[in-house]
């Protein structure tokens, strides 16, 4: 008994700690002095300058992507990245501590780089997949395959592979659905709208894995096509 | 005498050289390799092939379209404000 209750103890002490550290900063925590600010300034500019220096070439690198996203996508990087560096100076050189915590809170308000201007960026590019490559390929198997089971094998067709034709048309108008518009969507999200909303991405991600369970359906059934027709 | 020789010697090349020729000519007409007549199985094939393609590439790009997702995931887990 005195084991248990130890181990529910302990359990119970890993939750507490576990939920402390996952408690971002917020503004109760916001560092007060000059140099706390400083100090804390540098190093949130800094890590958000190497996030934007690691998202900027993957979204320029992305195959799936449509150039008007990528173009927008990459609009808002470069302006948080100068954003960012230009922080980076101005909060090094304030010279008291209610300018360095103004300046300290846009870093986050204004720009928003780890809640809005990247996901938005990788959304986006993850919607264009979806939309620009993955679901074209299950259109062009879709249409292979109805063209096999109305000619070629014609005499092959069961009701387990006519189920998972209607599967395949099923799962991809929903897949359709879901992405539609949802490059868009991602990234006319503004830092201004997260201030106002900390969900407002939750739609899009929502959409995504929507989308994306379709598409695999989708996929899955066609599978089963081919290797009932093999 | 020379020349009863000389005459053979003549025909024996004529007739070498006219035989080789005669195997090239053979050879080359033994090279044309009739193309057999697409079987219903092969074409059949094909088309399955092209399905099976179609999906491998939904298939890169539905792991493109994960991999992008989670990044998104990941940098908003950052948010550290």
């Amino acid at each position: 008994m005195n084991l248990r209750n130890s181990a529910l103890t302990a359990a119970l002490v890993l939750m507490l700690v576990g939920g402390a550290a996952a408690v971002p900063a917020n503004a109760d925590t916001a560092p007060s002095t000059l140099p706390a600010i400083q100090a804390a300034g540098a190093h949130a500019t800094a890590d958000r300058i190497a996030a934007l220096n690691r998202s900027i070439p993957s979204i320029t690198a992305n195959a799936c992507m449509a150039d008007a996203s990528r173009a927008q996508a990459l609009g808002t990087l470069s302006a948080a990245l100068d954003g960012m560096q230009e922080l980076s100076g101005q909060i090094a050189a304030a010279t008291d501590a209610v300018t360095a915590a103004g300046l300290y809170r846009s870093i986050f308000e204004h720009w928003r780089v780890y809640a809005v201007a990247i996901p938005q960026a990788h959304f986006a590019a993850a919607a264009d997949c979806l939309q620009g490559r993955a679901i074209p390929a299950l259109l062009s198997a879709q249409a292979r395959l109805e063209a096999a089971l109305a000619g070629v094998h014609a005499d092959d067709v069961t009701p387990e592979i006519e189920a998972d034709m209607q599967q395949l048309a099923d799962q991809i108008v929903i897949a359709q659905d879901a992405a539609a518009g949802l490059a868009d969507d991602a990234l006319a999200v503004t830092p201004a709208d997260y201030n106002a909303d900390r969900a407002v991405l939750v739609p899009v991600k929502t959409a995504l894995s929507t989308a994306t369970s379709a598409a695999r359906l989708a996929k899955a059934a066609a599978q089963s096509v081919v290797d009932a027709l093999r | 005498m020379t020349r009863v020789l000389g005459a053979l010697l003549a025909l024996v090349i004529v007739v070498t050289l006219g035989g080789c020729g005669l195997r090239g000519g053979r050879v080359d007409t033994s090279q044309v390799v009739s193309t057999p007549a697409p079987t219903p199985t092969l074409v059949d094939d094909g088309s399955l092939d092209s399905v099976l393609g179609d999906l491998e590439q939904a298939d890169s790009a539905l792991g493109q379209s994960d991999a992008d997702l989670a990044t998104g995931g990941e940098a908003e887990a950052r948010d550290d404000e």
